[in-house]
């Protein structure tokens, strides 16, 4: 099971395993508000997940070819 | 002679056409009172005087020579500055932009604008990137509250919204992602139209996240707003997102009536996390109207994943700048990017289906209902500088919350109309959306208007001096 709460060590390996493949330094000065913010979209993410989305369930931007 | 700073922007085009007053006179009037007073306000990030003075004593010259003029003619209007002004870098409310070289060309909508003869001041500050609920700038300092300086606008438009309510402009351009039109409409009491998205043309305005961002006016009256989307409209190929629908006139509309809608108060998730001055504006609003009661399924999750898509799609847009130059950003933009930029790709997958979803909802709800209402924002305009408030018995975060009523419907594209609202329990005012079905902004507009002709809704220029 997911968990509801993303702890601070957690978003700290997000930061560390993530930033370095898109190759955006994160100042040690930013890292706690970088945290803070992973913190509310999990949060907010959990709460979406709410929502019980069946397989047909498709997503809102039509792609028009 | 009133003072034409005073004046409705209909009022204005009606004075200049029948010659009573010169275009001329009028920008000069608007450009004495940024001059003596945005010092305290900040709503202005630059002033185009001598291409306002030219275009105003062209109407004037053409109306000398017995030429017909346009809707709009001699109304002074402003732009936030995300919108590009010919001549002016286009900045979005941020230090990087300075770097751009200037803008071109005008945007579609001031070409529009200026097709119809209004005439612009200027660029209006804004939250950086519009990534903002507050009016605040790390680069260009807040924008304050014309009717209390020591408070916020609301943003991310909120340049915007000061400008309209100190008498800077009878109207103003802002853009509307999640809420930033009818945010600081809210705060500084005035009309705010977010007309459907895919209504009017994007191009020529720096975006924040395409699929969400929305352009429209803020203005002093129903009448107003109307007078200057009617001049807006038209398709437009260079916004991929503009539809090529036929746009009737909102003007006849706004003293139509409310005859025959069916009317319901949004309930459940819009009845919680709000201050006395939120529910005793809706429900005056919701009273006068006869409205019925709805609760609209899924707002929770509607607003959280509008939440995260914003922040993702932000964060990409902006990741090659926030590896090249963070340092320049505004810290309160800088780490929610950043974060943005980090989400797992499976949370943007299910905000996406998420929106598809709840968008059938909602317009299942408009098989009963012509019209929603719900509190535009939880609160008056909150002090500057503060980063949290309290909402019921929480202390929350202010930039994220502020657009807690706005962000729903703004997720689905639907046509809203903020009305100012004046109360009981606060000097200050407090906005009420009038939501409508998608492309049904004329319905917004009729209950817009008959809620002004009704005195329940009213703007106001704020006395500053």
């Amino acid at each position: 099971m997911a968990p509801k709460e993303l702890a601070a060590a957690d978003a700290e390996k997000i930061i560390d395993a993530v930033a370095p493949i898109l190759g955006l330094d994160i100042a040690p000065d930013d890292r706690p508000g970088v945290v803070l913010n992973l913190q509310i979209a999990l949060r907010l993410a959990r709460l979406a997940e709410g929502m019980d989305l069946a397989d047909h369930d498709e997503a809102a931007p039509v792609f028009e070819a | 002679m009133t003072d034409p700073t005073s004046l409705a922007a209909t009022t204005i085009a009606e004075r200049v056409r029948s010659g009573a007053i010169t275009a001329r006179s009028v920008a000069e009037a608007h450009i004495a009172r940024i001059q003596n007073l945005d010092g305290k306000v900040g709503a202005f990030t630059a002033v185009t005087r001598a291409r306002a003075l030219a275009e105003a004593d062209a109407v004037d010259a053409r109306r000398r020579a017995g030429a017909p003029l346009g809707a709009l003619a001699g109304v002074p209007y402003a732009v936030k500055n995300l919108f590009d002004v010919e001549g002016l870098p286009t900045l979005a409310g941020s230090k990087i932009n300075r770097d751009h070289p200037p803008a071109s060309r005008d945007a579609f909508l001031i070409r529009k604008l200026k097709a119809a003869d209004a005439v612009l001041l200027g660029a209006l500050n804004m939250g950086e990137y519009a990534y903002d609920f507050t009016g605040e700038n790390a680069h260009d300092g807040p924008s304050r509250n014309p009717h209390d300086l020591s408070r916020m606008t609301g943003g991310s438009s909120g340049g915007s919204g000061a400008a309209a309510a100190a008498g800077f402009a009878p109207v103003t351009l802002g853009s509307d992602t999640n809420g930033s039109i009818r945010v600081p409409a809210s705060l500084c009491g005035l009309f705010g139209l977010k007309p459907t998205y895919g209504r009017l043309s994007k191009a020529g305005s720096f975006p924040f996240v395409g699929t969400l961002d929305h352009l429209g006016p803020l203005a002093r009256s129903t009448a107003d707003c109307a007078a200057v989307y009617d001049a807006m409209r038209g398709h437009d190929p260079e916004d991929p997102a503009c539809r090529d629908l036929p746009a009737e006139p909102l003007m006849p509309h706004v003293n139509a009536g409310i005859g025959g809608l069916r009317i319901a108060r949004a309930t459940g998730y819009f009845d919680r996390m709000q201050t006395q001055a939120a529910t005793e504006a809706v429900r005056t609003v919701a009273k006068v109207l006869g409205a019925a009661e709805t609760e609209i399924p899924h707002v929770n999750e509607a607003r959280a994943a509008a939440f995260l898509i914003t922040m993702a799609e932000g964060g990409h847009l902006h990741l090659e700048r926030l590896k090249a130059r963070a340092a320049d950003f505004d810290p309160d933009t800088r780490t929610r990017l950043m974060a943005g930029a980090l989400l797992p790709a499976s949370m943007i997958a299910m905000a996406q289906r998420i929106r598809r979803k709840y968008r059938e909802a909602v317009l299942k709800l408009f098989d009963s209902v012509d019209v929603i209402l719900a509190p535009a924002t939880p609160t008056v305009a909150p002090p500057l500088g503060s980063k949290t408030f309290a909402l019921d018995g929480q202390q929350v975060p202010v930039r994220a919350n502020l657009g807690l009523f706005t962000q729903p419907f703004s997720f689905i594209g639907l046509p809203v109309m903020a009305v100012p609202v004046w109360t009981s329990a606060s000097s200050l005012p407090i906005g009420v959306q009038v939501i409508a079905p998608p492309w049904r902004e004329d319905i917004a507009i009729r209950v817009a208007g008959h809620l002004e002709s009704a005195g329940i809704a009213s703007a106001k220029v704020a006395a500053l001096a």
